[in-house]
């Protein structure tokens, strides 16, 4: 809310700016560890992608990690192997659901080093409801030719726990979040409990399939996406804070996150 | 209040004994003393010099343009000067105390507006003080200026030892301090918040302004509150002999200004009004739906001088930025300001000055969207009792004693649903409270013809008071899974944490012949209030935060010495000073803060050290057709704050190397003038990415340093011409023209690089989106303006 206010308010300065592409004649730093890792509350294969960072400005996915040895604990000593299915994703091997409560503790060992990192599950959150409606003011002049559907979610948001979450919304089973511009998160400090009627952040055409995962988050992977956020959306340090590391939860050196979150869906069809 | 009370009547006691004291101890001297005023609209002088040749000793009128000389009795030449007035001879005959006001006639050969400069001839070589400069407000309107709007702030930021973060902002760094360490005043009243449009323009309309001077080091005891530097500002008081007025018209802004007075030589007004029109003309644009910005300000002031005994006066300030983003999302912002002070004379030797303060700043945002529908708002507001003496017991001695108490209340969030169907609730961050006391002792002394002392001390108090409750953290800076071990509950009243601190000031000045001297001072300065900023530029969305549990006092102490040298019967000033300034527990956050509405906002501070040290070379022209200045400073700053840049030292966001200005005005003939500004610095230090990572479909950078990297060098040339009509005697007013251009040669300095997924002009990203690209942005290209200036 706050980051969406300051950089509406930069287009103040930048009404006078220009700006260009340049090239960056920077050090580069030695390419670290990146670890994606989720484990999350469907009995699913859980999924851990290795990849290394590179320098900045290169074409192409960064490269993938290979030949590592995956592995995932509860606190209640079962252990689950991870294997290579292709390079740099690796699969438990059998499909598995985080239980609210337990710690999952994750341990990657790559190209001679070790990391770990562990979180605790959390519990489920269930959509209410998903509606949809034709947004007129959309349909006036949509940016995309069909799509002025609006859809909108109820959701109860239990006021007794601190609780964070993270949105991600589908089209038509594809993850929309501005092509990697947009994270969508919130913490429960300001919300009164009763969402009516939220808007999705895209519109749909009819016979789309819209879909919403509310990821309930700990603090620290809200930490984690806040700092994502920022960093994308950072200025270069006028107005906005000074570019830093986004934060992570494995030790170790590697970037990334370990993530263990419980996760509710709801999708809709909008029929025209 | 009692407390207060209490210790006005303490203080009262004090000054009268004091000046019963005088009276007994000196009984065969005799003191003169009065008041110094423009002979045309009887506005005080302030700094006026006060000679006497034959003691070859003097005084200078104070910031409120009385002046005290206590001389054995006998008859003198007492020469008045002052900069830009003819100087004024008198012969007294001095037998009891006597009162003299003066009253002294510019000498602008044109018609140009008085020239109100506060500075005397060789008072740069002859003061103790160091480390302080006057803002020529006169010919900073001969200056070139951005969309023709003349900006003290920017003035401020040519001098030597001052940085920017950049053109376009109204943020300064004075010899290695950060934006909140410098306490801007108006008639005594702190300005939180300086910017207008997001700090393209300063809050102080220029058509008010009397003087301004900038304090940057060597800081009299009178002073404190801030680590860096103080900006006084200083309004006019309002024509008290007639009517007068001005308005103006500049590409950005229309002003309306006028005074006169209420009752003839005893009391006047002031009142001006300032308002961007920018909004007008987007209203119109139907594609902007509602999109508009606007600024306004309006100053106000009353004098009344009841006697020579009692003045009063009463100055208030507001001014507000409104920002509307389409129909539906509103944000404004902006201080209101007010001062009622009380100047009064116990007898010739005793001047005391009583203040009354109030400063409010605030900012709201508010969507309504409905489902989204909410009204933020926060706010700070002081009030304050100052009570200070000037006591003149001989021309060698001047001592300045006061009380200064303030009582502070942030609020530093506060958020109110608008609408039935909204999904936020009202939410209220704790509001904070702090007492803020200092007492001070001043004393300048003239040891001798050569040298002369000004020593002091500044005792400073303050509490972070209740109602409040304290959380304790498992680890107090663990800003992502902080735990909550306890807490504990303060009533009303209750100090929660006590900070108190001597703070010693201490200048001195050697005159090694007429024309020069050499100066030292030190200064220890301790700030217990804090900006909650961690970018470069403050927002006019950060709030203050008092010292308390989690936040220590920051303090700095600093050394300076200094050179200085005047030419050619003073028309040339010439001054080179070094300094070394140590900084503790230098408030900063941790990578990443969160900062804004954040109830465990102390798990996010990291407070630091920093040095600062420079070299600020100055030479000045104040008399003659071609007047101005030329600033270097040589300097570096650095911090080390725990966490970030892991622990090693960084160059502060607004370290700068070398910096160099040139500000000139040239009379060609009684009605063209010509100006020109010149400004040479260091990029500013930069963080850069050093690699990049992918996590799911985000792109996100990875560094390796804060700040390792600069921006290219800032450079850019102004230019403006003032045309004057000759007066026509029929009609009753008379008017300038300004043109100039802004950024005369079209440099594109850089403002900021940063970094994003690669896409096109429409936001289209390019390729399968895991190529990112630098992009730097640049702010003003050349920009002609015109301003139109009447004056009736």
């Amino acid at each position: 809310m706050m980051k969406n206010s300051i950089l509406a308010l930069l287009a103040i300065v930048t009404l006078f700016a220009c700006e260009k592409t340049i090239y960056l004649d920077v050090k580069q730093a030695e390419p670290v560890l990146v670890i994606e890792a989720n484990v999350t509350n469907q009995l699913e294969q859980q999924v851990v992608k290795l990849s290394k960072s590179s320098t900045f400005g290169v074409t192409g996915k960064t490269p993938r990690v290979s030949g590592a040895s995956v592995e995932v604990k509860d606190n209640f000593n079962n252990g689950y192997r991870f294997v290579e299915k292709e390079p740099g994703v690796y699969r438990s091997e059998q499909a598995f659901a985080g239980i609210a409560g337990r710690t999952y503790t994750l341990l990657v060992k790559a190209e001679g080093k070790t990391y770990t990192a562990s979180e605790q599950m959390t519990t489920n959150t269930p959509i209410d409801s998903l509606t949809y409606h034709i947004d007129e003011q959309e349909m006036q002049k949509p940016k995309n030719p069909d799509r002025f559907y609006e859809v909108l979610l109820y959701v109860q948001e239990p006021q007794a726990t601190v609780d964070y979450y993270l949105f991600q919304f589908y089209r038509n089973g594809k993850l929309e979040n501005d092509e990697g511009r947009s994270v969508f998160i919130s913490d429960d400090k300001i919300l009164n409990g009763q969402v009516e009627g939220l808007k999705f952040p895209l519109f749909f055409a009819a016979n789309d399939e819209a879909k919403i995962e509310i990821i309930h988050i700990t603090p620290s992977a809200y930490k984690f996406y806040s700092d994502l956020e920022a960093s994308i959306g950072n200025d270069g340090g006028v107005f906005s804070g000074q570019p830093a590391n986004v934060y992570t939860n494995i030790s170790g050196g590697a970037r990334g996150y370990f993530l263990v979150a419980a996760v509710a869906s709801g999708s809709l069809r909008v029929v025209q | 209040m009692k407390i207060i009370a209490t210790f006005v009547l303490l203080t009262w006691g004090i000054g009268n004994l004091f000046s019963q004291a005088t009276k007994v101890a000196t009984k065969t001297p005799c003191t003169l003393s009065g008041y110094i005023k423009d002979a045309a609209s009887a506005e005080e002088l302030l700094y006026v010099n006060v000679w006497v040749e034959a003691l070859q000793s003097g005084a200078t009128s104070n910031n409120y343009g009385f002046y005290s000389l206590t001389l054995p009795p006998g008859t003198y030449r007492i020469t008045y000067s002052y900069l830009g007035y003819q100087t004024l001879t008198q012969t007294v005959n001095l037998t009891k105390d006597t009162q003299l006001n003066v009253e002294l006639k510019s000498d602008a050969k044109t018609l140009q507006e008085v020239v109100v400069s506060s500075e005397k001839p060789d008072e740069a070589v002859r003061e103790v003080s160091m480390s302080r400069m006057d803002v020529p407000i006169a010919q900073m309107k001969k200056l070139p200026a951005l969309l023709g709007e003349p900006d003290i702030i920017k003035m401020v930021q040519s001098m030597p030892g001052v940085t920017s973060a950049g053109e376009g902002t109204s943020s300064f760094y004075v010899r290695g301090g950060a934006a909140d360490q410098n306490l801007v005043l108006i008639d005594e009243a702190p300005v939180y918040d300086v910017s207008h449009l997001y700090g393209l323009f300063s809050v102080f309309n220029a058509d008010i302004l009397k003087g301004a001077e900038l304090y940057k080091g060597g800081i009299p005891a009178k002073f404190g509150g801030r680590l860096s530097s103080l900006l006084e500002v200083t309004t006019k008081d309002g024509n008290a002999r007639e009517f007068s007025g001005g308005a103006s018209i500049s590409t950005l802004a229309a002003k309306v200004n006028v005074e006169g007075p209420i009752v003839k030589d005893k009391a006047s007004f002031i009142l001006a009004g300032r308002r961007s029109y920018a909004d007008l003309i987007m209203n119109q644009i139907p594609d902007l739906k509602g999109t508009s910005v606007k600024f306004y300000d309006l100053n106000g002031k009353i004098n009344w001088k009841i006697n020579n005994k009692n003045r009063f006066f009463l100055a208030a300030y507001t001014g507000r930025d409104v920002f509307k983003l389409g129909k539906d999302f509103q944000m404004d912002w902006g201080n209101r300001t007010s001062t009622l002070r009380w100047n009064h004379l116990f007898n010739e030797r005793m001047f005391s000055n009583t203040t009354l303060i109030y400063s409010n700043f605030d900012y709201a945002l508010e969507s309504k969207q409905g489902i989204n529908g909410f009204r933020w708002e926060a706010n700070q507001r002081e009030y304050s009792l100052k009570q200070d003496f000037s006591w003149f017991p001989s021309p060698k001695l001047t001592v300045q004693f006061g009380y200064q108490g303030t009582y502070r209340k942030f609020q530093p969030g506060e958020i109110k649903p608008n609408s039935e169907n909204t999904i936020f609730k009202p939410t209220t961050l704790q509001p904070r409270f702090a007492l803020d006391q200092a007492l001070y002792l001043s004393i300048e002394q003239k040891i001798s013809e050569r040298l002369a002392l000004q020593y002091g001390l500044r005792f400073s108090l303050f509490q972070d008071m209740g109602p409040g409750t304290v959380y304790r953290y498992q680890n107090a800076s663990d800003n992502v899974n902080y735990v909550i071990t306890d807490s504990t509950k303060y009533a009303s009243g209750k100090a929660i944490a006590t900070f108190a601190n001597p703070e010693p000031r201490f200048a001195a000045r050697y005159q090694l012949n007429p024309e020069s001297s050499l100066k030292f001072s030190y200064n220890r300065m301790v700030q217990y209030i804090h900006l909650i900023s961690n970018s470069t530029v403050p927002i006019p969305f950060n709030t203050w935060e008092p010292s308390s549990t989690y936040l220590q006092p920051q303090k700095a102490d600093q050394l300076a010495i200094g050179y200085f040298r005047n030419f050619d019967k003073n028309a040339w000033e010439f001054s080179a000073e070094a300094y070394y300034k140590k900084m503790d527990h230098l408030t900063a956050f941790a990578d990443n803060a969160n900062i804004f509405f954040n109830a465990n906002l102390s798990t996010e501070f990291r407070q630091g050290k920093g040095t600062s040290y420079g070299l600020e070379l100055l030479l000045r022209r104040n008399v003659g057709d071609l007047r101005g200045f030329a600033s270097y400073t040589l300097s570096k700053t650095e911090m080390t704050i725990p966490t970030v840049n892991n622990d090693q030292a960084f160059p502060a966001n607004y370290d700068r190397r070398h910096s160099f200005n040139l500000s000139l005005t040239y009379d060609l003939s009684k009605r063209w003038s010509v100006g020109g500004n010149f400004t040479y610095a260091t990029g500013r230090p930069i963080t850069l990415p050093t690699g990049q990572y992918n996590y799911g479909n985000y792109q996100t950078n990875l560094y390796s340093s804060r700040n390792g990297y600069r921006l290219p060098a800032f450079h850019r040339l102004d230019l403006a011409a003032t045309y004057e009509p000759g007066k026509n005697k029929a009609a009753r007013w008379h008017s300038t023209w300004v043109f100039g251009v802004y950024n005369a040669y079209n440099r594109k300095n850089p403002f900021s690089i940063y970094t994003r997924v690669k896409q096109d002009k429409d936001g289209k990203v390019i390729g399968d989106g895991t190529e990112k690209e630098a992009r730097m942005v640049y702010l003003f290209s050349a920009l002609p303006y015109v301003t139109w200036n009447v004056k009736f």
